[in-house]
């Protein structure tokens, strides 16, 4: 007989039983004139129980027999207890409880789904950030927490502020990495799209709308494929821009590999991964900004060239200042998304050059710690400083949105 | 008339403009597909560097092809797998509750409703530890049903198709249940033929972000069997460093399918992006 992970199954009869439950229950019950409230509640508790008892039972009693499909058997244990449930019911139709009963058939499996794999995970993250967990480690009985993975307070984030320890220090130099990443990316990539939407959007439809598709291209090209491609055009030896520095009698630059090298103040890697970043994602922008020079109307412009003002004049004083909110707008995202940076990153430069790393970012080191050295409860304290940026950049953009822009 | 001729040679200059910032545009990709064509001689070779192979070939791809260690087919398999299941999932999950949070009342809404809003502006990676953990004991890891398992229901999807589910006259869902259909069949015959259009925006962006997903599948599936094309073109780079002209078949080879199915469907995928106000 097969051995079975049975703490595995048990996830999955709760699960299924819960869905089964909550989802078909309220249907059966508003043909019986009950409340389909009550309904999903009674098909949770029956599911629940029927899919554990039944899930066990069909699992023990074939899985001898049985070996390969037991296991599939087993998950509709539930539908035991929950079949008996529904054949109770007589029907009697009432239009008014069966709305309800759609209702309650379908956000009780989500009040459900949410629950168990959103919240809950939620919670979790940020109770590891207080524990040195390592999922190797056994733990206390409660998630693995406690035990073998003690409980240590706050000294993770006191680490982070006071930046003893070489951990420490790596996260601090992440985080400085992160920012400047974000801080170069962002008013470049502003300084490319407005000026190419306000391009784009003079010309006339055919060509609007191939411009748009050509430069969106590398945004849903895979960031991997982005990586690979741009460290070729990197690359010390064979790229294509040291080959164009040879030809015009410039050194070439080692630009992924040399720590000491830079451009304009820039570490020569930071800047390379920038440039793949912009490359990738100004497209993003550049649709965003059309989209709002559409919907800014002629005949301000036409207003403004009557009375005499040449296309910077318009730019500068029709443009501009109404394309303002969806400049905000596209800041916050293009900054939410460039402090998320991973692919790029990781593909091209591992994080290096350098013994800390010039290009390691927070997601680099959140992900080498937690999935490399299995230090989930470090590198659960990083994504909670992450999280806490994030957060408030995203309120300042609801603020920004929440604002009535009108013309 | 002097006016004139500077407004044209202003409108041929923008047109200028824009097509060299194209061709910048193109450039990384013909560069990499030029140099898939490219022998490894001419590749290492910085005095013979050309834009244009000197000399044509295909090795690069046939040996790709040819490697038994690398069977292609099957990681096509793999990454389509999960795009397909996920965007059958997401669209359906997000249609179905985005008509209920559009035309069912029901109590708690509003408060469930700003809670799948909250989680849309949750970092990924703080919960993807956890979520993780979670696979860890539902023994999902390194199995292409980990991949689907908990993305089911998609946060922005749902709020997306609300908006649009907002607009169906309550008279058409009303004439439904008069005529006699149940709930269901007013969804799925009623509803869903009017969402065609916005659901298959919404489908195609689930399925570009899934193909080109680099973190979470890194994470989860272990097995090199498992992986999807993002996670084996870096394995595969990693085993053949020196190899430049093999490494860029490689992407060729896993970039151009999406690139294609963009070019095909890129009015939806445009109009997607734009509408979604979130980055991929």
């Amino acid at each position: 007989m097969p051995t079975y992970n049975y703490d595995a199954f048990t996830l999955y009869w709760l699960m299924i039983g819960a869905f089964i439950g909550t989802s078909v229950t309220p249907l059966i019950f508003d043909r019986q004139g009950l409340n389909p409230w009550r309904g999903a509640l009674l098909g949770l508790i029956v599911g629940v129980i029927s899919a554990q008892i039944g899930g066990r039972l069909a699992l023990s009693l074939l899985g001898g027999i049985l070996p390969g499909i037991a296991p599939w058997i087993s998950l509709l244990g539930g539908l035991v207890g929950l079949g008996a449930l529904w054949a109770l019911a007589p029907v009697s139709a009432s239009p008014k409880l069966r709305r309800q009963g759609m209702a309650a058939g379908t956000v009780t499996p989500l009040v459900f789904y949410l629950a168990t794999l959103s919240v809950f995970p939620l919670l979790w993250a940020f109770a590891l950030a207080f524990f040195d967990y390592s999922p190797r480690r056994l733990g206390g009985p409660l998630l693995g927490l406690g035990g073998d993975n003690p409980f240590v307070g706050l000294e993770y984030f006191q680490q982070m502020l006071s930046g003893a320890g070489r951990d420490a220090r790596i996260f601090q130099s992440s985080l400085t990495n992160t920012l400047s990443f974000t801080l170069l990316v962002l008013p470049l990539n502003m300084l490319i799209t407005i000026p190419l939407a306000v391009l784009i959007e003079s010309t006339n439809s055919l060509f609007r709308s191939l411009f748009r598709t050509l430069y969106f291209l590398p945004v849903v090209t895979s960031s991997v494929g982005v990586a690979v491609m741009w460290g070729y055009i990197f690359n010390a030896q064979y790229g294509l821009l040291n080959n164009g520095l040879r030809t015009i009698g410039a050194t070439p630059v080692a630009w992924l590999q040399d720590p000491t090298a830079t451009i304009l103040g820039v570490p020569a890697a930071m800047a390379a991964v920038v440039i793949a970043y912009l490359w990738q994602d100004f497209g993003y922008n550049l649709v965003i900004f059309i989209a709002a020079l559409q919907g800014i109307p002629d005949s301000l412009k036409d207003a403004a060239r009557v009375d005499g003002g040449t296309h910077w004049d318009v730019f500068r004083f029709v443009t501009l200042p109404l394309l303002r909110p969806t400049i905000m707008v596209a800041s916050v995202l293009t900054v939410i998304s460039s402090f998320q940076v991973f692919d790029i990153i990781q593909v091209m430069t591992q994080g290096g050059p350098g013994r800390i790393g010039l290009t390691r970012v927070l997601v680099l080191d959140i992900y080498e710690n937690a999935f490399r050295f299995e230090r989930m409860g470090w590198a659960a304290a990083i994504a909670v400083v992450m999280f806490l940026f994030v957060a408030v950049l995203t309120l300042i953009q609801t603020r920004v949105l929440r604002t009535n822009w009108e013309y | 008339m002097a006016q004139q001729k500077r407004r044209i040679s202003g409108k041929l200059l923008v047109y200028v403009l824009l097509t060299l910032g194209g061709l910048l545009t193109l450039l990384p990709f013909a560069w990499t597909i030029l140099a898939s064509f490219k022998t490894h001689a001419e590749i290492i070779n910085p005095a013979a560097q050309t834009f244009f192979p000197r000399e044509f070939t295909t090795d690069n791809y046939a040996t790709i092809f040819n490697d038994d260690s690398l069977p292609l087919e099957r990681f096509y398999l793999n990454s389509s797998l999960i795009a397909i299941i996920n965007v059958i999932t997401n669209t359906f999950t997000s249609a179905l509750f985005g008509y209920v949070f559009a035309k069912f009342n029901f109590r708690f809404k509003r408060a469930l409703f700003s809670y799948i809003l909250i989680t849309m502006m949750i970092p990924f990676q703080l919960t993807m530890i956890p979520s993780y953990l979670v696979l860890l004991k539902f023994d999902l890891t390194n199995n292409l049903l980990g991949m689907v398992a908990l993305s089911w229901v998609n946060a922005f999807g749902i709020f997306l198709m609300r908006q649009f589910m907002i607009s169906v006259p309550d008279e058409l869902l009303d004439a439904g249940r008069v005529d006699g259909a149940n709930e269901w069949q007013i969804f799925l015959r009623i509803v869903l033929p009017q969402m065609l259009a916005p659901l298959a925006t919404f489908g195609v962006l689930v399925f570009i972000s899934n193909w080109n997903a680099y973190l979470w599948p890194l994470i989860v599936l272990r097995d090199v069997d498992v992986r999807t094309l993002p996670i084996i073109l870096t394995w595969y780079n990693d085993r053949h460093t020196s190899d430049i002209g093999l490494q860029m078949a490689a992407s060729v080879l896993i970039v151009m399918p999406i690139l294609i199915l963009y070019i095909v469907m890129n009015r939806w995928v445009v109009r997607g992006f734009s509408l979604s106000g979130l980055k991929g």
